[in-house]
């Protein structure tokens, strides 16, 4: 272990740490594009009219796209490179429900039968059994005067 | 004639980055680089961004994509405009040796009298190792390096 390693590493500002962070989520981001697709790097370079060592150099984790640039590729590879947390957010959304729009329709229509059984249930308690069977200290009588049944 | 030995630098989960150190000195050639840019205002910062580069490779590997190739070693190149140059040589994913390097002032390396010495040493590197390993002299098992790891210069 170097010593002199870890106190320079200790020292690298967050600035340059969050640099080539971003720049690696980049080129991994579009290397998962490109494997998706069954591309290459050439593949690429061909899509954008470079040369595949432009393409290369962007590759390796430190080089500074400009908008213009990642505008491009998701142009070129019909996928977005990169999103904003906000767009993101959205677009999960989005998808969640659209997935989950049958599933919550189904749950609604179950709810409602559900509802409906229950509340035939209580009506069918009071119109079909008399009064007097009904505990005493199950009902208790309302500042209204209504009878009311006890929780 | 200078001799060289190739040992361990620094270990990660994924990666073992190992170094040169001339057997007439105490300090290798990686050590040599940061203790020299870090007391560069200059430089200060492009050292930051190889030192936290090298730290990235450490936890996901080597890939071949993350070099530029120079001759027979590879270089780790910060782009935009940035001329300082540190080579190492990768042997796979997962063991990288790191050498030296400094301030690439022209297009071509041969006219960079700082980067050139660093350059060349790593080249030598790459050729010795990429040979000793074809003849079996030198063994790469996992993340480790054995048989023979000294050379002349």
């Amino acid at each position: 272990m170097s010593k002199l390693f870890e106190q320079a590493l200790k020292q690298v500002s967050q600035e340059s740490k969050d640099f080539i962070d971003l720049s690696f989520d980049i080129v991994n981001q579009i290397h998962v594009i490109l494997e998706r697709q069954g591309k290459t790097q050439k593949d690429l370079a061909i899509l954008l009219g470079k040369q595949e060592s432009e393409v290369s150099k962007w590759m390796r984790g430190t080089h500074n796209f400009t908008a213009k640039s990642l505008s491009k590729i998701g142009t070129v590879l019909g996928e977005k490179v990169i999103c904003t947390p906000e767009v993101a957010e959205k677009e999960i959304e989005n998808h969640i429900s659209k997935t989950y729009e049958k599933q919550i329709s189904l749950l609604r229509t179950k709810i409602s039968i559900i509802e409906s059984s229950v509340n035939q249930l209580i009506d069918s308690k009071f119109l079909n059994e008399p009064l007097s069977e009904i505990q005493q200290s199950e009902l208790q009588v309302t500042e209204n005067n209504d009878f009311a049944l006890a929780a | 004639m200078n001799r060289y030995i190739i040992e361990k630098y620094q270990a990660y989960e994924t990666v073992q980055f190992y170094t040169i150190r001339f057997e007439k000195e105490n300090d290798n050639e990686t050590d040599k680089f940061i203790s020299r840019f870090t007391q560069s205002e200059e430089f200060k910062e492009d050292l930051g961004k190889i030192i936290y580069w090298i730290d990235k490779i450490g936890k996901t590997g080597a890939l071949e994509r993350h070099f530029r190739p120079e001759k027979f070693a590879v270089a780790i190149p910060i782009d935009s405009g940035y001329s300082l140059r540190f080579y190492c040589y990768r042997i796979n994913d997962n063991v990288l040796i790191l050498g030296n390097g400094g301030i690439k002032t022209s297009q071509k390396v041969q006219d960079s009298p700082d980067c050139l010495p660093h350059f060349d040493l790593m080249n030598h590197v790459a050729k010795k190792l990429y040979w000793s390993i074809k003849d079996n002299k030198t063994q790469v098992d996992g993340l480790e390096l054995s048989g023979r790891l000294k050379f002349n210069y």
